[in-house]
Formats: structure tokens, C-alpha cells, sequence
């Protein structure tokens, strides 16, 4: 229902373009922020090794090539005592050697670079698991929104510790490619799947896309925690806004890194299926 | 509280009796043509070198010792009476004015006395005479009463596709604006090009910035008082336009079959038409579009006997956009009047009103035929209120009332066509507020004169509803309370001081202080970077706490060349409380939990006011500065540290000018020039998911670049018949072709794969407009 914004600005446009409303690309004065480290990376209860991409900011209107943050220390430690000091393989991309992933654990990521510290603790959640997963097919006339073609479906125990999902959908067989997904790919609340306040309740993934005949649909489902649930919701609606006109007020998303920087450290569990449509 | 004010009450009714030999002169005084009240006649007791004024009811009342005395009443436009009236005995005199049709061409524009701006009490107050306002230069050609106000200095337009004004570095819901005494929640038509008053209607309209008298509150930064025409007494007549986007019609009469001045009223009505275009719009998707709105507004007036009148008016107004039967979307405002005018003496006056309000907007979506769904919202008062006038002698005019509100917010309602999904209610909100208030105009000496004030203010959200309370981090609800019917959930409270002083140093000149204090309990939520028709109307709750605002004005005045040149300078200073930001996404459509995406926190405002003002002649018009400064400070935005707000404008020029060229043809030009508004631009970049993303340093840091704008207009009006008369207006608006910044946006760049760019959106260029207006 955040549409009603995008009708108004519709309306605004329909106005404008009535009349006279232009658009031009303008020169514009901005500062130049100082150089900040910007981390990106995970640790899930799939295998290993996880990577952690370590970056860094530029000025805005510079060349989109963003300068690696090479040789860093990293390390990751859980709350069972086990350390895994990350090796980086390529220019500022740090890879676990034996970490393995569990729900229900914290992890703390610690980040020397130049000099400066940085760290990030996080909580996996506990794990999702989908139980059962079918496809069927829709000629799409029920309703304007909907395509005709086969759609996959998959469900869960939705349980009172899991309030926030992700789901994508991956197309191909060995070489997965992935496909819009529902909320831009972004993570969902559960009462948007239809889940019920404090009640476990037997729960669908539907990417609401519509398949062809002989897909091979592989949908990820990730339980993730609130922290990242905001962060990915901010990132997104971050992306949308702008001075004036109808965006929202520009703010960084909220990283969890400390001393400053930029990014996110995120745990959460996955489960997948697979569904060959016939 | 209520001891104090009752003593002030009965204070009031004993002094009456301490008056020896003392007559009362009072009655109601009317324009002849048309039966309409005056508002702000001057009457004048020679002799003794004192004087009233009507109230906005037409309404006067003058205590003087026995005597004979010549009194005049005069009122600029009109020819002034002079008569000699012996009191021996209370009497009761209503005056008739006429139009003196020579003098009429030189000095229509002005609606007070020639030297009322140094001589009143009143600061920070803006008059509009409608005939001013109709020669003015407007985009479409549509006159406009709130677009002419902005061209005031410390009031500031929101800017194109954006709704409401600014006033001293209040947001838009800061302003009270009142039609006919009923509060008007969304005060603008289609992008806030149009306010929703419609001009043939109003009468006057008075903006108080600061120094506002006790009988309004409700609202922190300003109040916007416009009263309709109340319908000609005397003869029927209809006056109407015909113009590019809009025509309005307005017939005014008295009641056929009714005695004279007895019975009237008036129906005044308006339409746009812009979607007629859209059917021939080369995309076919577009000409199922709608796109328009109207307003109806109506008045009765009927004068029981010469104690007792009544007036009901009303208000109508709609704005729909439409895609065929898939999409619409429709929003306005409904407001109605029942006003009682009673006088219990010649001394004491009242007006009892009872006042209904209410704006809401809809949404309808429909998927198929027979799937879609609907939400509406909106807020709804009930407003019952009396005030009463006391002029106990010439030094003193008291006021006193009371007012109790009922207000119903509507924060959601989703209803689903589609049985298998769930309707859904964002609880609504109940609350009762009530004020009292008792206020003197007191003229202290010759040359001291002052208008104090006290207001109470009490306000309660009340049951049925519930709240929610939240855990230390302000998001996860902790606690749900359920409030049953009529049960209090929370209560505030608060004085009001009011005080404005005016010093006159001689004929020519006077110096000015005000002090006011505001309290407002309801709030606009519009987390957009724009106002829009959905931004959410909430009450104070456990969490909103009511604003509050304490301004301090300081001003000059000081007229030349026999009152010929107004000239003005003013300073002042405002501090809110408990002011509202938001947290980044916050989200008000059915939201129950929005009151967790709020930031609350402190702002301030100081500026100087400049203006220069040419009322007499055959060239008129001003020139307004604003010199201004508008910041906040908010715990939850950048920890704290100050920042601009978004009302900020740091400079502000309007120059208006309006030149006679001959008996028919007037030619009147604006220009316009402000600071570009804060707002926020990223200062650098990152990659974050194989996507760039922007990175923020402070809130508010850029400024949108300079807006400016010049229009003009000629007005030809036809040879003067004695029945029909009309007039040609061609306007133009923003002459020069300014593409004037929208918004700016940051995208990846198409050309230049790789980097990244800033992109303007300009909406209006140059826009001529012709519209033909009638009258008979």
C-alpha cells in the first residue's frame, strides 16, 4: 500500500507532462565524504567457506569502481569458542577456512585495516526448513495481475523465533540464475506470508512468478534476524529516495559495523528446493 | 483555572453597572448595495476623540457619557455619514454605507483605515481585500487566496506540487485555517496549485503570523481566518468566469418573498476540466483518465429580529484522479456552520456556533470485476463553540468563550472486495478537546494600547480505542491498553499567555511587541519529502506529545507621504516543543504501530521581515523580504546535531506590483525569488550487494537551488453597462521560462556507463491563461 505514493507522483507527472515538465541532467556541487570501509559478507548454516568482501567509499560523482580494502586482518569467532582467521584470496575478498555455521550462535567478526578496528556481532537465527514443495499451472485469467504459466510453491513451520524471511527464486540447473523475486528480493515479515502474532502456522513461499514448462526452479528460503531485516528494507527505500519530489527522507541504512563503517555482517539459515516443471 | 475565569466573567457583567450617566450607541452596519455586513467600519465620536470599530459581524457598540455628539462612520471605499446624535438614552442605530463610484477607482484596494497598520494593536497580521487579490497574476488564471498570501514577507509558499504554506518556519499543518469558523484540514486542490477556497465566495480573509489573540488556539504557527459573503440582501446577482482549466458560477439573492434584509444567501460553485485534454492524449491508456476537482460552497443568512440572526454555511470540495474503472483515488474536505448571532444588550454580543469538519481521502482498486479493494482515511470534528463581545466603554473591548472539539481520526480502513482476504482497521482514535478563553483590547492612553489574553487548553484522547506502549528501543510492542467508551487514556493540559502591545510615537509611526504561546494536539504526519492528500492527521497520545510554541515579535511601523507608503519592519523569535521527524521508511498507511517510526525533538525559528507597501494611486503594490533561519534539533537524527529544517528559506522576495494604465485596463506583475530548500544529497558512494548505493553525511546538508519566478497579468474590463458587466484577464505565468528545480534525483548514469549523475525534474514552464468573468 505504499503505492498510494507512487499515484500521487503519477498524478504529479500526468500534470506536469500535460503541460511542461522536463527532466535534464545537472551539474551539482557536492562535498566529498571521507573514506569510509565498507563490509559485506555473511556466515550461514549451508557449507563453507563464507566470504567477506571488504571495500571502500568513493566520491559520489567519481568513477563507479570502488578501491579494495587489501590486506586486512579478519578474523571470525563464535560463542563456542571457535576462530577462523580469513585468508584473502583476492583483492579484499577474505574467505573462512573451517567455519562452520550453526544456528543459534553468535558471531563476531573483527577487522583490522590501516590501523583502525572494526567489528560486528550477530545472531543466526534458528533454522527454516521447508517440508513440502509442488508446482501447479494458472492460465492467468482469474486476474489482471496475474501471468499465465506454472508456479512453485513451497511450505514451512513458521514458529514464535522466526518473525523475518527471505526468498529467492533461481532459475537453470547447474548454473543457477536468479529471477525476481517477490519484495525486490528484499526480507519479508512473516504476517506478510500470513502468519498469525505468536502462533506456529504452517507457512507457503510462493515467488509469485511465473515459470515455463521444463524450468528447473530452485527457491531459497533464508531465516534472517530483524537487524538484517532492517537494514536490506532501509538499503532499499535508500535507493529510492532523493531531494524533493515524493521520496522518502535520505538516511544511511543502519550497518551493524562499529567504529563507522559501512555495510552489514549478516548470519541467517537457508533451506532450498528444487521443482522441475513438466 | 475555572475559578479565576469565572471571576473575569462576573467582573465583566458587574463593571457594566458601575457606569453612571453613560449611554450606549450600537447597531449593525451595512454596505447599501448589497445588505453585507462590514467588517472594520470605523465610528468616531468627534468630541470626544474616540472610536470603535464593527466586528466581523458588522456589529458596534460604543459607551460615552449623556451628550450630543457628532459621529461619523466612515470605512475606506465607501462614503463616510456624518450625523449629530443626541444620547440621552441607550440607542440603537444601524447605518447603511454606499459606494462613492469616483472616489471607488482610487482606493478600492484599501479595507481599513489609512493608518490602521500603525495605529492597531495587531502585528504579524496580513489583510487581504479580494479586489486586490482578483487583479493579481495566477497560473491558470485562477485567483487564488492562498497563493497571494505566500507573497507575504514570513509566509512562504511550499512550492509547486507541494500542499500548504509555510509561516515563520512552521509546517504546513501549523496553520489554523478557519472558513466560516470550521477548521479546514487540507487547504489545496489538485498538487496544491489551487487552494480550495474559491474566490467569489470569500469576503475577507485575515492571516495572523504572530501576536494572535486568545480566541484562537489549536494551532502553533499561524492562524488563517476567512469569512464568506454572506449573500446579497438587496437584489439578485450572478457572477461567474469562464477559463482555461476552470469556470465557477456564484449566485447570490435574497430570499424571494422575504422583507428586506431579512433573509439571503449565496451558492458559489467551481469545476476544472484539465482531463478534457487527456481524451485526446496520443497514449489510450490516458484517456481513461480523470483528472479534475470542484468545490461547492453555500451561505444563508436569516435575521430572526434585531437581537437574534443566524447563518448556516457550508463547504464541499473534491479532488478525483481516476484510470478508468481500475484505479481511483479521491480526496477533500466538508465543512458546515450553524452560527447563532445574539445580542443580550447593546453591550454585550454573542456568537454561538456549531461547526462540523471533516477530510478524508478514499482509494479503490479494482483487479477484475469483481476483485479489488478500498481504503479510506481521514479525520472528523465536531466543534461547538461560543464567543461573546463585551464593550463595557471605549478603552476596553473584551472577549471571552469557550470551545469544545470532539475529534474522530481515521487513521485506515482497508476493505476487500475479494472474500478471501481480511478487511483491516487501524483502530480509530478518539478525542475530546476544550478552551477557554477571555481577552481585552485595551487602549491604556492616548499613546499605549494593548490586546491581552489568557487561553486554557485541554485535551483527552478518549475510549473506545487502545494504545500500544513500546520497549526501550521505541519498536516492540510491549503493552496493548484498551480503552472502553468514554474512558480517558490521556489528558494535557495548558495556560496559553497572550499579550500584544502597540506604543505610538506620533501619526506617522509606532512600535510594536507580542508575545504569544501555542499549543496544538493534532499533527500531520508526512514523512515524504512533499506534503501530499495522504499524509496522516494523528492526535497527542501517550507517546505525541502536544506541541508547543512560544514566539516573541518585535516590529516598526512607520507610514510616509500621508499614509501613502506603509513601510514595516519586524523581528522575531519562535521556539517549538515536541516537534515530530521520522525514522527512515515510515510507513502511516494502515500502519497501527506508526507511532514508533516517530522522532521527536526541538526546533527554532528567528528571522526579519521586511515591507514596503504602496496602497494609494495608480501604481500599487509591495515589496516583502524575509531574512530567515529555521533549525531543529532531534536526539534520533545525526545524534543530535542541529540541522536545517525543511521549512527553512533563508531569503524570501516577492515584489508585487499593479499599474492603472487606463479606466479599463490594469496591468499587475509578481516576481518571486527564494532560498532553495534543505535537503538532503548524497556526499559520496559505496558498493553494497553488486549495487551503488549512496552515502548520506548529514541530514539536510544541500539546498535545491534557487526557485524564481515572474508572472503577469493584464485585466480589461468591459465599458461599464448598467446591468452585465465583464472582463477579459490574460496571465502568464513564470514569464521568463525558469525551469525551477522539483525535485533532484541520483541515478547511474545511461550515457556514461560506470558513473553516476544528478537529475533535475522542472514541472512548469511558461503557461499563458485567459478567462473571461461576468457579472450581473
Amino acid at each position: 500500500m505504499k503505492n498510494g505514493l507512487k499515484y500521487w507522483q503519477a498524478m504529479v507527472l500526468v500534470l506536469g507532462i500535460g503541460f511542461s515538465a522536463c527532466e535534464k541532467v545537472i551539474e551539482i556541487d557536492l562535498n566529498e565524504a571521507d573514506i569510509k570501509l565498507v563490509v559485506e559478507g555473511n556466515v550461514t548454516n549451508g557449507a563453507g567457506p563464507y566470504l567477506i568482501k571488504l571495500t571502500q567509499s568513493g566520491a559520489y560523482f567519481g568513477e563507479s569502481t570502488y578501491n579494495r580494502a587489501e590486506g586486512a586482518s579478519v578474523t571470525i569467532s563464535d560463542d563456542a569458542g571457535n576462530i577462523d582467521i580469513l585468508v584473502e584470496q583476492d583483492a579484499g575478498m577474505y574467505y573462512t577456512q573451517n567455519l562452520q555455521g550453526t544456528p543459534g550462535r553468535s558471531y563476531t567478526l573483527d577487522i583490522d585495516f590501516n590501523d583502525v578496528s572494526y567489528s560486528s556481532t550477530v545472531k543466526m537465527p534458528v533454522a527454516v526448513v521447508v517440508d513440502t514443495s509442488f508446482s501447479y499451472e494458472d492460465d492467468g485469467s482469474s486476474s489482471l495481475f496475474v501471468d499465465p504459466g506454472f508456479y512453485v510453491l513451497g511450505s514451512f513451520m513458521d514458529t514464535k523465533e522466526l518473525d523475518y524471511y527471505r526468498i529467492q527464486a533461481f532459475v537453470g540447473g547447474d548454473s543457477l540464475v536468479e529471477v525476481r523475486t517477490p519484495w525486490d528480493g528484499n526480507p519479508v515479515e512473516d504476517f506478510q506470508l500470513g502468519a498469525i502474532d505468536g502462533v506456529s502456522s504452517q507457512l507457503f513461499v510462493n515467488p509469485f512468478i511465473a515459470f515455463k514448462s521444463q524450468d528447473t526452479v530452485t527457491i531459497m528460503l533464508n531465516s534472517v534476524n530483524k537487524n538484517s531485516y532492517d537494514y536490506f528494507v532501509s538499503l532499499s527505500e535508500s535507493k529510492a529516495s532523493g531531494g524533493g519530489g515524493f521520496g522518502s527522507i535520505p538516511q544511511n541504512p543502519p550497518s551493524n559495523i562499529s567504529n563507522g563503517a559501512l555495510g552489514f555482517f549478516d548470519a541467517y539459515t537457508e533451506d532450498q528446493f528444487t521443482v522441475v516443471i513438466d | 483555572m475555572k475559578a479565576s475565569s469565572i471571576i473575569i466573567t462576573l467582573f465583566i457583567f458587574f463593571s457594566s453597572f458601575s457606569f453612571g450617566q453613560k449611554h450606549t450607541l450600537s447597531g449593525y452596519v451595512i454596505d447599501s448595495e448589497s445588505g453585507e455586513s462590514l467588517i472594520g467600519v470605523t465610528i468616531y465620536v468627534e468630541e470626544m476623540k474616540v472610536g470603535t470599530v464593527t466586528n466581523v459581524y458588522g456589529f458596534y457598540s460604543l459607551t460615552v457619557p449623556e451628550g450630543t455628539y457628532n459621529i461619523k462612520y466612515s470605512f475606506i471605499g465607501f462614503q463616510t455619514i456624518a450625523e449629530q446624535i443626541k444620547l440621552t438614552e441607550n440607542i440603537k442605530k444601524d447605518v447603511e454605507l454606499g459606494t462613492n463610484s469616483e472616489i471607488l477607482r482610487e482606493v478600492v484596494i484599501e479595507a481599513e483605515a489609512e493608518d490602521d497598520n500603525v495605529r492597531s494593536t495587531e502585528m504579524s497580521t496580513v489583510k487581504m481585500n479580494m479586489s486586490e487579490i482578483e487583479k493579481l497574476p495566477v497560473l491558470f488564471g485562477e485567483v487564488d487566496v492562498l497563493k497571494t498570501i505566500t507573497l507575504m514577507p514570513g509566509v512562504q509558499s511550499a512550492g509547486e506540487g507541494n500542499t500548504g504554506f509555510y509561516v515563520r518556519g512552521g509546517g504546513p499543518d501549523q496553520n489554523l485555517i478557519l472558513l466560516d469558523e470550521a477548521p479546514v484540514y487540507n487547504a489545496s486542490h489538485l498538487l496544491g496549485f489551487f487552494s480550495v477556497f474559491n474566490a467569489d465566495a470569500v469576503k475577507e480573509m485575515e492571516l495572523m503570523k504572530g501576536g494572535i489573540p486568545s480566541e484562537y488556539g489549536g494551532r502553533l504557527s499561524s492562524v488563517l481566518d476567512i469569512k464568506m459573503n454572506e449573500g446579497n440582501q438587496r437584489k439578485t446577482t450572478v457572477k461567474g468566469g469562464l477559463g482555461l482549466i476552470a469556470s465557477r458560477l456564484t449566485i447570490e439573492s435574497p430570499f424571494f418573498g422575504a422583507t428586506k434584509d431579512k433573509a439571503s444567501f449565496i451558492v458559489s460553485g467551481r469545476r476544472t476540466y484539465a482531463d478534457i485534454f487527456l481524451k485526446a492524449a496520443p497514449d489510450t491508456s490516458l484517456r481513461d483518465a480523470k483528472l479534475y476537482f470542484y468545490d461547492l460552497s453555500a451561505k444563508v443568512n436569516y435575521k430572526l429580529n434585531d437581537n437574534n440572526r443566524i447563518f448556516l454555511s457550508g463547504y464541499f470540495g473534491r479532488d478525483v484522479f481516476a484510470f478508468g474503472d481500475s484505479f481511483g483515488f479521491n480526496w477533500g474536505n466538508t465543512t458546515g456552520t450553524a452560527r447563532w448571532n445574539h445580542l443580550f444588550n447593546d453591550k454585550l454580543f454573542m456568537n454561538t456556533a456549531f461547526v462540523y469538519s471533516d477530510y478524508d481521502y478514499n482509494f479503490n482498486i479494482n483487479f477484475s470485476e469483481d476483485v479489488g479493494f478500498g481504503l479510506k482515511s481521514g479525520i472528523q470534528d465536531i466543534n461547538l463553540k461560543t464567543d461573546l463581545q463585551y464593550f463595557p466603554n471605549t478603552k476596553n473591548n473584551i472577549k471571552f468563550g469557550a470551545n469544545l472539539i470532539h475529534h474522530t481520526f481515521i487513521p485506515g480502513e482497508f476493505v476487500s472486495d475479494n472474500i478471501d482476504s481480511d478487511n483491516f482497521a487501524v483502530v480509530e482514535k478518539k478525542a475530546f478537546e476544550y478552551s477557554l478563553y477571555v481577552g481585552n483590547d485595551h487602549k491604556i492612553t492616548d499613546r499605549i494600547s494593548s490586546n491581552y489574553g489568557l487561553r486554557w487548553n485541554s485535551f483527552s484522547v478518549i475510549g473506545p480505542g487502545e494504545e500500544y506502549s513500546y520497549e526501550e528501543d521505541g519498536e516492540t510492542i510491549k503493552d496493548t491498553v484498551v480503552y472502553e467508551q468514554f474512558e480517558l487514556a490521556k489528558t494535557y493540559g495548558g495556560f496559553e499567555p497572550r499579550i500584544s502591545v502597540n506604543y505610538t510615537l506620533n501619526s506617522q509611526s509606532s512600535i510594536k511587541a507580542s508575545y504569544n504561546r501555542m499549543r496544538q494536539n493534532v499533527h500531520l504526519l508526512s514523512p515524504s519529502t512533499s506534503g501530499t492528500p495522504i499524509d496522516l492527521w494523528l492526535p497527542s497520545t501517550s507517546i505525541i506529545a502536544p506541541e508547543i510554541a512560544d514566539q516573541v515579535a518585535l516590529g516598526y511601523f512607520r507610514n510616509f507621504s500621508k499614509n501613502k507608503y506603509e513601510t514595516s519592519v519586524e523581528v522575531y523569535y519562535k521556539d517549538m516543543q515536541n516537534q515530530i521527524d521520522y525514522k527512515q521508511g515510515t510507513n502511516i498507511i494502515l500502519n497501527p504501530t506508526v507511532e514508533s517510526e516517530l522522532l521527536f525533538g526541538r526546533g527554532w525559528s528567528y528571522g526579519a521581515e521586511f515591507l514596503i507597501r504602496k496602497r494609494k494611486g495608480s501604481f500599487t503594490g509591495w515589496i516583502g523580504y524575509t531574512l530567515a533561519r529555521t533549525e531543529r534539533q532531534f536526539d534520533g537524527v545525526d545524534n543530535g546535531v542541529v540541522y536545517p529544517s525543511r521549512y527553512d528559506r533563508t531569503h524570501d522576495i516577492s515584489v508585487v506590483a499593479s499599474y492603472t494604465i487606463s479606466e479599463r485596463l490594469t496591468l499587475a506583475a509578481t516576481w518571486v525569488y527564494n532560498t532553495g530548500n534543505a535537503v538532503t544529497f548524497p556526499s559520496g558512494k559505496y558498493e553494497f550487494g553488486g549495487e551503488t548505493i549512496n552515502f548520506y553525511t548529514e541530514r539536510n546538508g544541500y539546498r535545491m537551488p534557487a526557485y524564481h519566478r515572474g508572472d503577469l497579468s493584464l485585466t480589461l474590463d468591459g465599458k461599464k453597462r448598467e446591468k452585465f458587466n465583464s472582463s477579459w484577464n490574460l496571465s502568464i505565468y513564470n514569464i521568463y521560462n525558469r525551469m525551477n528545480a522539483y525535485s533532484i534525483s541520483f541515478r547511474d548514469s545511461e550515457t556514461a556507463p560506470g558513473t553516476t549523475e544528478a537529475v533535475q525534474l522542472s514541472l512548469f514552464g511558461i503557461i499563458p491563461a485567459i478567462t473571461w468573468n461576468f457579472k450581473f
